[in-house]
């Protein structure tokens, strides 16, 4: 099977290389991977905040992928897809999670799906940081499609029209989203800051 | 004047599409650019945020089992429009030697028609996955011996004759694939044989 040549793979059109991938190019679909690899990464284990799951998810989106790249028509840009992926390997696993365990949260918003809280014993984050620690508890404790919008406009700065493709909804639910994650993070942190001793640095 | 609610004002904080309209306010309201200005300032701690490095070893790792696992999920082919006349070829086949069991059963060997009659044969490549009772196996054999009477001649209504049907059962990862392997020739006389 013919490589498209790989002079420098970012200048690929990615379309040639997800055509390639299809017919079966291992070396167009690796391709494709080194350009996404990161940015999925960082996705799912904003989704997750936890290594090990965070690993387990990735693996689980690319293999997603790679099964169903036959089915990718180039309607969204091909990173929007996997991100899609990634989003609905998440909410899967969360499902799968819930049917298991039902978590009881204090004050869950009805009708709105939680993410998993991740057991103590593995919530070693790497950052030394108390702040750096706060930032990821509040965005522990925000809902899915909070935590959805907020990662992938706020950290990886996509547009609320690609946003909404990877999340599967309206432009306006994801303002929504991103207005009510905002509003639920300033309130997570001030507490946080409150029960840490700190002062307020939160309050606008 | 009317003051920009503050999910207008937190869409202007991250650079959203709040148009020129909310621009203006802003450079003549104080009191909203102060707000958008403390918006920012909170928004931007969240750059403290890292996230743990994937190995570059489990990296690849990844990436092999998934291309891996994705060429076994789709044999090792890329999508073909054969692929669902096949499925479709197999539901037909499948829906004919139920027709033939249903209905052509069993043998009546009194008004035979003359010596052009189909054959068929029944064979199991695993006995142990699909062995007929002896009762069937008996019937089956006579209607090797016998020619087949004219209301189950089915296979002539498929235009095939000779058929000889093989139903297999190969083993992936553990489990049974259930399959079937049909030969035979057109009533033109060119051998066929299709493997679903
Ligand atoms: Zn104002």
């Amino acid at each position: 099977m013919p490589s498209p040549r790989v002079k420098e793979t970012r200048e690929v059109d990615e379309d040639l290389l997800v055509e390639a991938a299809r017919q079966g190019d291992r070396r167009a679909a690796r391709a494709l991977y080194d350009l996404h690899r990161e940015r999925v990464w960082r996705v799912v284990y904003r989704m997750v905040l936890d290594v090990e799951e965070a690993r387990e998810l990735c693996q689980e989106t690319w293999l997603r992928a790679f099964s169903s790249i036959g089915r990718y028509h180039g309607r969204s840009r091909f990173g929007t897809w996997l991100l899609s992926i990634a989003l609905n390997a998440a909410r899967s696993r969360w499902r799968r999670r819930k049917r298991l365990a039902p978590i009881s949260l204090s004050n869950p918003p009805e009708g709105v799906e939680l993410l998993p809280p991740v057991p103590a014993s593995q919530r070693v984050a790497l950052e030394e940081s108390r702040r750096s620690r706060a930032i990821e508890e509040a965005l522990r404790h925000l809902p899915a499609k909070q935590r959805q919008a907020f990662v992938l406009r706020y950290f990886e700065e996509l547009s609320i029209t690609e946003v909404a493709a990877a999340m599967g909804c309206r432009e306006g639910s994801v303002k929504s989203h991103l207005f009510r994650a905002i509003q639920a993070l300033r309130r997570s942190l001030r507490s946080l800051s409150e029960e840490g001793g700190g002062h307020d640095e939160t309050s606008l | 004047m009317k003051h920009p609610s503050e999910k207008d004002l937190v869409s202007g904080a991250l650079n959203l599409e709040g148009g020129a309209e909310l621009g203006t306010h802003l450079a003549e309201c104080e009191e909203c650019a102060m707000r958008v200005k403390r918006l920012k300032a909170f928004l931007v701690q969240f750059e403290a945020h890292t996230v743990p490095e994937l190995a570059r070893e489990e990296s690849s790792d990844i990436f092999s089992v998934a291309w891996r696992g994705s060429r076994q999920d789709r044999g090792y082919s890329p999508v073909s429009p054969w692929r669902y006349v096949l499925q479709g070829g197999a539901v037909f086949l499948c829906g004919l030697v139920a027709g033939y069991f249903l209905f052509a059963h069993p043998v009546q060997a009194p008004d035979a028609i003359g010596a052009e009659g189909t054959e068929l044969v029944e064979s199991v490549s695993n006995p142990s996955a699909a062995l007929p009772t002896p009762e069937v196996q008996s019937s089956v054999v006579e209607a090797v011996q016998t020619p087949a009477p004219k209301g189950s001649d089915f296979w002539q209504m498929a235009g095939l004759k000779n058929v000889k049907l093989t139903p297999t059962v190969k083993y992936e990862e553990g489990k049974p694939v259930y399959g079937a392997v049909l030969e035979g020739e057109t009533l033109g006389g060119a051998l066929v044989m299709l493997t679903f």
